[in-house]
């Protein structure tokens, strides 16, 4: 058996709980111990999965890019959103995961904006795709703690 | 907190030239706003032969904190609100000047009275949740019929705008987005840019915004009545529905003890306006943009090391998941999705 991390904060919470707090008098520190208790099992939580989620989240951004591309008149957008389409994650650390998150979504956003002004069939299709895979990030980056 | 219970008595020896013997003791931290440091302590003195013994509430701007708040929003609204048909606390000395407790602070009353925390079983009213709900809202709409310019409040913001008022209070919220937002968030984003594209009427008056009124910002006593209503650090002029809106969020909802139709009309009742029911369904929604600012602040604060409360962190990471969720039921209710 290998201590992984998350077994390992895991371990540090219960004890936070079961050794710390009942020897904690103070209401203010107690609760404190109990919401960090919180927080170390949110994270523990989501550490296993965290570079997929963001992996997969990517994937299906350039793919809805992809789809924009083809939509939006050609031009500057239309460019940006091709190049960005055709990109690879730069790393699988959280933190080049998370620069590529910041970039590709503030294009999904302007991406999303444009569909929302257009009166066409294809642009409405791509409007509610965007927001059902919003609802599928947002579902898979949820707390489990 | 022995020096801290020193500097306190020091402070209100000051204030209280006349008075001898100041001391204060039992100085402890409670939670009570996460925007602010909150600790009650008792004072004591004697003034012409008489002994005071106070049980009072040290309120002092953190280093940061959920919100970015003036500072002195709180007292002054306290302050006019006093016997105005809100129960506030009295309160009692307010100092921006750092150098008596390093950050600015003011002293009020500790009212009697518990907190009912939403997050505290199916009854955290102490089986009074239908008169505290009834109170609760009555409150609300006693607030919404006062004139800030009467109260002398025109300094709150918004305070001498002449209307505007949802677009004023959606570009603050966005500014925080923008300011404290380290991956952007476009469920966010798209619930702003639907807010503009579906504005709410004006107000049929401006009120005074509590800004965070809801279950756990107010104190109860056991007949059902609130003792108090607290943690104004977000207090502004703007549209009442604001209030309402913010109050029913699943989050808090205070809904739960009461049906909605009922608490509106003891609002509508007590504030003497009529509720237009579509334009609340817009101030929901913006409560749940509103909220996603809060949170971001949070997060921001905790992620640059300005805050290290956990409550603070933990709002980041489950408060606004929360909140985005509401937003996506929102829009799909309103077919976004298809």
């Amino acid at each position: 058996m290998k201590l992984t991390a998350e077994s390992v904060l895991g371990g540090v919470g219960d004890a936070l709980r079961d050794q710390f707090l009942p020897h904690i008098a103070d209401e203010f520190a107690a609760s404190s111990a109990r919401m960090a208790q919180s927080l170390i099992a949110i994270v523990a939580l989501g550490m296993d999965d965290a570079v997929a989620i963001r992996v997969e989240e990517h994937a299906r951004i350039r793919e809805l890019l992809g789809t924009g591309a083809g939509l939006v008149e050609p031009g500057e957008l239309a460019a940006r959103l091709r190049e960005a389409a055709a990109s690879r994650d730069p790393g699988l650390t959280i933190s080049a995961l998370d620069r590529e998150s910041t970039r590709l979504r503030a294009l999904l956003v302007t991406l999303h904006a444009w569909t929302e002004e257009q009166d066409s069939p294809a642009a409405r299709a791509l409007d509610q795709a965007i927001w059902r895979a919003l609802r599928d990030f947002e579902m898979a980056r949820r707390p489990r703690a | 907190m022995i020096e801290l219970e020193s500097r306190i008595a020091d402070f209100i020896a000051a204030r209280l030239p006349a008075a001898t013997a100041v001391a204060v003791d039992e100085l402890a931290r409670i939670h009570g706003g996460s925007s602010q440091e909150t600790f009650r302590f008792r004072a004591r003195w004697r003034v012409d032969g008489v002994d005071e013994d106070r049980r009072l509430i040290l309120r002092r701007a953190p280093e940061s904190g959920l919100v970015d708040a003036e500072r002195d929003v709180e007292f002054v609204v306290y302050a006019a609100l006093a016997g105005r048909g809100v129960p506030v606390p009295q309160v009692h000395w307010i100092e921006l000047d750092p150098r008596w407790l390093d950050r600015p602070f003011f002293i009020m009353d500790l009212v009697p009275g518990k907190p009912g925390h939403y997050y505290h079983g199916a009854d955290p009213y102490d089986g009074q949740d239908a008169v505290v709900g009834r109170n609760f809202w009555r409150h609300l709409g006693v607030l919404a019929a006062q004139e800030h310019r009467a109260l002398g409040l025109e300094s709150l913001r918004n305070g001498l705008a002449d209307g505007g008022y949802w677009q004023r209070e959606l570009a603050h919220w966005e500014a925080a987005l923008d300011a404290g937002e380290a991956v952007i968030e476009p469920i966010v984003r798209g619930a702003l840019r639907w807010l503009r594209r579906n504005p709410p009427p004006e107000p049929a008056k401006p009120a005074i915004v509590h800004g965070d009124y809801r279950a756990g910002n107010f104190l109860f006593l056991p007949d059902g009545s609130i003792s108090a209503v607290l943690d104004w650090e977000m207090c502004h002029v703007g549209d009442p529905l604001e209030d309402v809106a913010w109050a029913i969020n699943p989050m808090w909802t205070m809904e739960r003890h009461l049906p909605l139709d009922e608490v509106l009309a003891i609002w509508e009742a007590a504030s003497g306006l009529v509720l237009d029911r579509k334009a609340l369904d817009w101030w929901r929604m913006f409560a749940a943009v509103k909220a996603c600012g809060i949170w971001t602040t949070a997060e921001a604060s905790f992620e640059n090391g300005t805050s290290r409360e956990m409550i603070i962190a933990l709002t980041g990471l489950r408060a606004s998941h929360a909140s985005r969720k509401e937003i996506l039921d929102r829009m799909a209710a309103l077919g976004a999705m298809g």
